[in-house]
């Protein structure tokens, strides 16, 4: 989505055209869900937390800023529920990565899929899932939802160079797991 | 999309496959949404009210005010009265 895209579709969400805010919906729904997911290491979890996440952005749509980024905007919000869904429960996670339960019960791939994905796959969602929670943001962020670090760091609340020097050990922190015989399969 | 395409350890993450949530909660959040949006756009209540209820609301005001008025009045004067102001 070019930037004059999304000025236009803000515009219209701010005039409460249901058109343009199913246009946000479908370009953010999977993504947003994908990193709440990740970020909570359960799908229920992260499903209550993208309804909120949504109902915010409607609650707020005609009020939102001309020059509003969707992106950054909606990963804020996700990423403050999220953190105030860990304060709440005054621990960040009862699930060892054992447990990552990012796929719906039933859920089939075809035997190609299965080879393909599989093995490597499910070493790298293991080991993120061990990452800190601070670290395994940033690296979601910037690395599976392609925000700039810029944007990544206004998501997270940290200065650039913050969010640069935390990428930098996500990305060390992850590659020693990977490495490591650690990593649970 | 700004990701460091030399970097092994992010296109590693970037190839991982998106889980979706589950469809009919998709669409329920949608119609949630939509239903939220829609009554944001309408006017407040009290600005919508007809121009006959309002009326009638005014004139219900002006009657209770007035025997409100009446009843101080008449209470004045029996005080008044009692004390021997007269």
């Amino acid at each position: 989505m070019d930037r004059e895209s999304e000025l236009a579709l803000v515009c219209r969400i701010r005039a409460g055209d249901l058109a343009a805010f199913d246009i946000v919906y479908d370009e953010f729904n999977g993504r947003l869900f994908g990193f709440l997911a990740r970020l909570a290491r359960s799908r229920d979890v992260a499903e209550d937390l993208l309804e909120e996440t949504w109902l915010r952005f409607v609650a707020n749509a005609a009020r939102l800023d001309a020059e509003t980024r969707l992106g950054p905007w909606l990963f804020t919000v996700a990423r403050n529920l999220h953190v105030s869904y860990c304060r709440s429960r005054a621990f960040e996670d009862p699930h060892g990565p054992e447990l990552l339960s990012l796929w719906p019960a039933g859920f089939q791939q075809s035997p190609f899929e299965a080879a393909a994905f599989g093995e490597l796959e499910r070493r790298i969602e293991s080991a993120l899932a061990t990452l800190p929670v601070a670290l395994r943001e940033v690296l979601l962020l910037v690395g599976v939802e392609g925000l700039r670090p810029i944007d990544a760091a206004v998501v997270c609340g940290i200065t650039p160079e913050a969010l640069r020097q935390r990428l930098k050990r996500a990305r060390d922190l992850l590659w020693v797991r990977l490495e490591s015989k650690e990593v649970r399969r | 999309m700004m990701r460091d395409e030399s970097d092994p350890v992010l296109m590693l993450v970037a190839g991982l496959r998106a889980p979706r949530p589950a469809t009919a909660r998709e669409e329920r959040v949608r119609q949630r949404c939509h239903a939220v949006m829609e009554r944001g756009i309408r006017p407040p209540r009290s600005a919508a009210k007809p121009f006959g209820q309002r009326a009638t609301d005014a004139a219900l005001l002006a009657i209770v005010g007035s025997y409100v008025a009446v009843a101080l009045v008449q209470a004045t004067q029996v005080a008044a009265s009692v004390l021997g102001l007269h």
